[in-house]
């Protein structure tokens, strides 16, 4: 059985710098993807780069950056202190070359280990670099991690600081597309996390004056707040959080060292812990942890020296230690809730008051839902060993182990027959299927026992597995795949009406995905070509000469699964799914989702009906 | 902070603003997948025309029945079938449109048992 493979000294390699990380970029950026999710590749790229900006901010030179990404090309502009200008080609392209191994101030910075911009600098097609300082600059130019060029100027009117520009590399990322919705999201958190500092993108001003407080205010809408936010800032910890009206679910945002850790770990473990305590001992009353915790909507950034992490990506913290001689994280952040939380709530005895009442309501919420809590999760126990509607995959979220974790998705088809094609050209690691038979009931207005009621939506939680908290759930995309008829336009809305009423942080989140398909096959003897629009197809009507075979997929189930695997394999589209900026969830839903037929509702019907008349081909007449 | 600002117009000179494809949010989406619905429902599913009184369901019936007219009777699971050529939903749905005509027992000669007019 064993081929008789040549292993001699000719088969050990040592890789240049530049092929490993063009060889292996997941393991220097996560996944690489088109940026159709916010952490895809080409996001990370943009962080490395804007990371070291902000380090010259932090160490108090540079209040602005400049981004600006037109189209593939991103631009990054900062009025720090500059490379030193001998070392500018190093810095990009030396690896574990940096200057910030010393320094005690970086100890406490995500990116230490001296490989960002060297990855950018490899993986982009092209690669600038250009540092000001002293009235002197200098550049280098650099395509995939090739010098092409360097040029030093003497004397310069430019302002000190740092300019890096680079394209991307489509080798690399396929059909990539920034979207600035991600970009900007992230840039906000930049500012979140660092106030005072300003960040130009595309001409749009970012700029933050009290930190996560800010964050809390733009996620949650002034109406839904039960009580004004609670801002507390320590040394190294800063926290904020409310409690909302409407929203059922926990919502948390947590950050070490300035990076987002979506995932979370130690430290929101801590906290949430801490937030408990520290409120049972406040009203002497042993609370439920989740009545106390049920709708609170917060953040968390805390800095740790060397921070370790349980995955390459750096979305879930892993260390238990605050580094240096200060205790662990989870006593650090108990005693900055306990005497910081405690103080809060004794002058502020309105905001105590608002919080005891939550915290009585949910109880009794609890118990209402007690009786058919338990008939549900009787239920669900059985489901997980089999549920039915689901075709389970592999790798699920929760398994930070395995390196395609982040990569598990699970698809929402409608009906039977497309949820055969899935199951059948899916890639069993990575991607599972739950089939919906019919129309999922309409869910606004209706409280979350309906969660535990309809079998449905009960068997999507427990294959989510989001009953209890969000940090649980297995898929990290988790893809609406109805028809692209209307029919399927109306269950995307009775789904997404679901995810929003009960679970929105899906959504914030970003898990949420509808999945375009084609909408043509058109192919003659010698090529097919899929088009997703009407202008597609015409444009593959002239491509492929004459008298090609048009076929309209009118659903998912007339798709054979062969077909199917182009379109959840590497080219799959996606259509994130993003709430408006301070949108108010319960009003969408009441207009487009509420019971009654208002005159407004029909108004705006028949303002807007959409007549499809029938094109009378007049050759044929 | 003015000083800090003075080259914040030079980064974008000389280049074009290439629109970047944005996302779609989630009002947007609402909008569109509501009213191509809400427009379906209302011009091709549950509101009868003007002209002859007939919801499309019905009319394609109509159209099939014609198409299949021989003077004998015909079986409903054929014309049911035929139908299927027009309206593109399953067959449970035009069988069901078929014996409420059948039932008002005006438009349709059966034979044998087309159930019970309800609310006669």
């Amino acid at each position: 059985m064993a081929e008789n493979t040549q292993y001699t000294e000719d088969n050990i390699r040592s890789l240049d710098w530049k092929e490993h990380i063009r060889m292996r970029p997941g393991m220097y950026i996560g996944k690489l993807g088109d940026g159709s999710s916010a952490d895809d590749g080409i996001y990370i790229l943009v962080k490395e780069v804007i990371d070291n900006s902000i380090d010259e901010f932090v160490m108090g030179s540079g209040k602005t950056i400049e981004v600006s990404i037109q189209g593939e090309r991103v631009t990054v502009r900062d009025y720090g202190r500059g490379i030193p200008l001998g070392k500018v080609v190093d810095v990009v392209s030396k690896m574990n070359t940096g200057g910030k191994y010393d320094s005690r101030a970086f100890k406490k910075s995500v990116g230490l280990n001296g490989v960002g911009t060297k990855a950018v600098n490899a993986l982009s097609s092209y690669f600038r670099v250009e540092s000001t300082r002293d009235g002197k600059s200098a550049s280098a130019e650099f395509s995939r991690g090739e010098l092409n060029d360097q040029e030093m100027l003497e004397e310069t009117s430019r302002r000190k600081g740092t300019k890096m520009t680079f394209v991307p590399d489509s080798e690399i990322f396929k059909n990539f597309k920034y979207r600035p919705e991600y970009v900007a999201r992230m840039l906000k958190y930049y500012v979140y996390l660092n106030p005072g500092l300003t960040i130009m993108f595309n001409g749009e001003k970012f700029f933050s004056e009290n930190g996560l407080k800010d964050l809390l205010s733009e996620t949650i809408l002034d109406t839904d707040r039960m009580y004004p936010i609670v801002h507390l800032v320590g040394d190294d910890i800063e926290v904020a959080l409310t409690h909302s009206r409407t929203q059922y679910s926990e919502e948390y945002h947590s950050f070490v060292n300035g990076q987002n850790t979506t995932q979370g770990g130690t430290h929101l473990a801590a906290f949430r812990e801490a937030l408990v305590k520290t409120i049972r001992e406040f009203y002497g009353k042993n609370y439920e942890a989740s009545d106390i915790r049920k709708s609170i909507v917060s953040a968390i950034a805390i800095k740790v020296m060397e921070p370790v992490f349980e995955s390459q990506t750096k979305t879930k913290l892993g260390s238990t230690d605050m580094g240096g001689d200060l205790p662990t994280v989870r006593t650090f952040i108990n005693d900055f809730l306990k005497t910081k939380l405690d103080n809060y709530l004794h002058k502020h005895s309105d905001v105590a008051e608002a919080i005891q009442r939550k915290i009585i309501q949910a109880e009794r919420e609890r118990k209402d839902l007690s009786g058919i809590r338990k008939l549900a999760r009787d239920r669900a126990k059985k489901s997980s060993l089999h549920n039915k509607k689901l075709r389970d995959c592999r790798v699920h979220l929760t398994d930070s182990k395995k390196e395609n974790n982040l990569e598990s998705t699970l698809f929402i088809t409608e009906g039977d027959s497309a949820s055969g094609s899935i199951t059948k050209s899916r890639n069993v690691n990575t991607q599972a299927v739950f089939s919906l038979r019919g129309k999922p009931l309409n869910s606004y207005n209706m409280s979350k026992k309906i969660v535990y009621e309809n079998e449905e939506f009960n068997l999507l939680q427990a294959a989510l597995n989001i009953e209890d908290s969000m940090e649980d759930l297995r898929y990290n995309k988790i893809v609406i795949a109805t028809d692209a008829d209307v029919d399927g336009m109306h269950i995307r809305l009775l789904l997404i009406t679901f995810f929003l009423q009960f679970f929105p942080e899906l959504i914030k989140k970003g898990h949420i995905y509808i999945l375009q398909t084609p909408l043509f096959r058109v192919r003659n003897k010698k090529e097919t070509r899929y088009c997703y629009t009407p202008e597609e197809r015409a444009a593959a009507l002239a491509a492929l000469g004459k008298n090609p075979e048009i076929t309209r997929f009118k659903g998912l189930g007339e798709i054979s699964p062969d077909e199917f695997k182009h379109f959840i394999g590497e080219d799959m589209r996606l259509d994130p799914l993003m709430l408006d900026d301070n949108m108010s969830i319960e009003d969408l839903l009441r207009f487009y989702m509420g019971g009654k037929n208002t005159p407004d509702r029909q108004e705006f019907i028949i303002d807007n009906l959409k007549v499809e008349l029938d094109i009378i081909e007049e050759d044929t007449v | 902070m003015s000083e800090e600002n003075e080259e914040l117009e030079s980064i974008n000179d000389g280049e074009i603003l290439e629109p970047t494809e944005s996302i779609t949010r989630i009002t947007g989406m609402y909008k569109e997948w509501f009213l191509d619905y809400a427009s379906y429902v209302i011009l091709e599913r549950a509101v009868p025309a003007i002209e002859d009184g007939f919801k499309p369901v019905q009319r394609r019936i109509m159209q099939s029945m014609k198409d299949l007219d021989d003077g004998r009777y015909n079986k409903v699971a054929n014309i049911v079938g035929h139908t299927m050529q027009y309206h593109p939903h399953g067959d449970a749905s035009i069988s069901d449109a078929m014996v409420q005509i059948g039932q008002k027992d005006m438009l349709i000669d059966m034979q044998g048992n087309w159930g019970k007019y309800l609310y006669r």
